[in-house]
């Protein structure tokens, strides 16, 4: 059993390596994040930055629903749960399926609908689920290590030291 | 890190895959003559509505097969054509990679879970066929 993993470890380019660094990421500002309360109406674009750490331009704003940075820790530890947990949790109620639970079906391109069962259309959904999930993965694996930089600069300065 | 390293073992996504490498391996140890496959057509009569009129069980053998190296090895490249296409898809995605990425992440991750399970089962009716064609019992 141990075998796959250790098969991936040396290829940084593996999806599971991409799961794991995000796991490890959404784990490591779970750990730090001691008091996320504090986290509260704190907004996540750096307003007053005396050395821009990291906020280059290159660093996307987070034009996303969550204003504060509490709601957007909140965000990645549900999705860090899903990755461990989705599997059984979609067994459980039967195989529902994750799309119709969490996603808004007219914006996304309907990919799965009808032709499941085509050979070649697998292999294609397999590539592009794939491909797109590492692209997720990376962009949040970055925000909740910037998440955690930010508190552990801004907010987790005046309690305890780690 | 031990209780990290025990989480990630845990992981759904992991093990949607190692189920599939688990079958697929099994389909790979149990086809000994994947010759035998060719020209054979893939007829689901069973649970599928549209046969598969494109690719015999030798192709459908050897797509699991290099599905299962991506997922153990990484990223292959495939070819442009491919590439192209999902190119297209994801770049239509984009503004929801930056406004959305829960949705994004649900919608892959799901549909992710979703192709890995059909993979798997008909890994495992091609080993069952593959076992029909050589007057095995099973």
């Amino acid at each position: 059993m141990m075998q796959l993993s250790n098969d991936t470890q040396s290829n940084k380019h593996s999806l599971l390596n991409v799961m794991n660094r995000f796991i490890a990421a959404a784990n490591n500002m779970d750990e730090t994040i001691m008091v996320p309360s504090l986290l509260r109406d704190v907004p996540l674009e750096e307003q007053d930055s005396q050395a821009s750490v990291g906020h280059n331009n290159n660093d996307p704003p987070f034009p996303s629903k969550q204003r504060d940075m509490y709601e957007h820790y909140l965000l990645l530890k549900s999705l860090k749960n899903d990755m461990e947990w989705g599997l059984l949790k979609r067994e459980m109620s039967g195989g529902a399926s994750f799309l119709e639970m969490a996603v808004k079906q007219e914006e996304l391109p309907q990919v799965n609908g009808g032709a499941t069962e085509e050979g070649s259309d697998l292999e294609g959904q397999f590539h592009y689920h794939l491909h797109g999930l590492f692209a997720v993965l990376s962009k949040l694996t970055v925000q909740a290590d910037h998440l955690t930089n930010r508190y552990k600069r801004e907010i987790g300065g005046g309690s305890l030291l780690r | 890190m031990q209780s990290a390293d025990a989480k990630l073992s845990r992981s759904s996504l992991q093990l949607a895959l190692r189920r599939y490498s688990s079958v697929v391996r099994d389909m790979e140890q149990t086809v000994l003559l994947p010759s035998l496959l060719r020209d054979v057509p893939y007829d689901e009569a069973a649970d599928c509505e549209a046969a598969d009129n494109n690719m015999d069980l030798y192709e459908y053998y050897l797509m699991l097969k290099a599905i299962k190296n991506t997922v153990e090895s990484g990223l292959i490249p495939h070819d442009d054509a491919k590439a192209k296409n999902q190119a297209a898809l994801h770049k239509g995605l984009e503004p929801l990679l930056e406004a959305q990425p829960e949705a994004l992440f649900h919608f892959h991750l799901g549909g992710l879970f979703t192709v890995m399970a059909t993979l798997a089962k008909k890994s495992q009716n091609l080993t069952e066929k593959y076992l029909d064609i050589i007057g095995v019992s099973h």
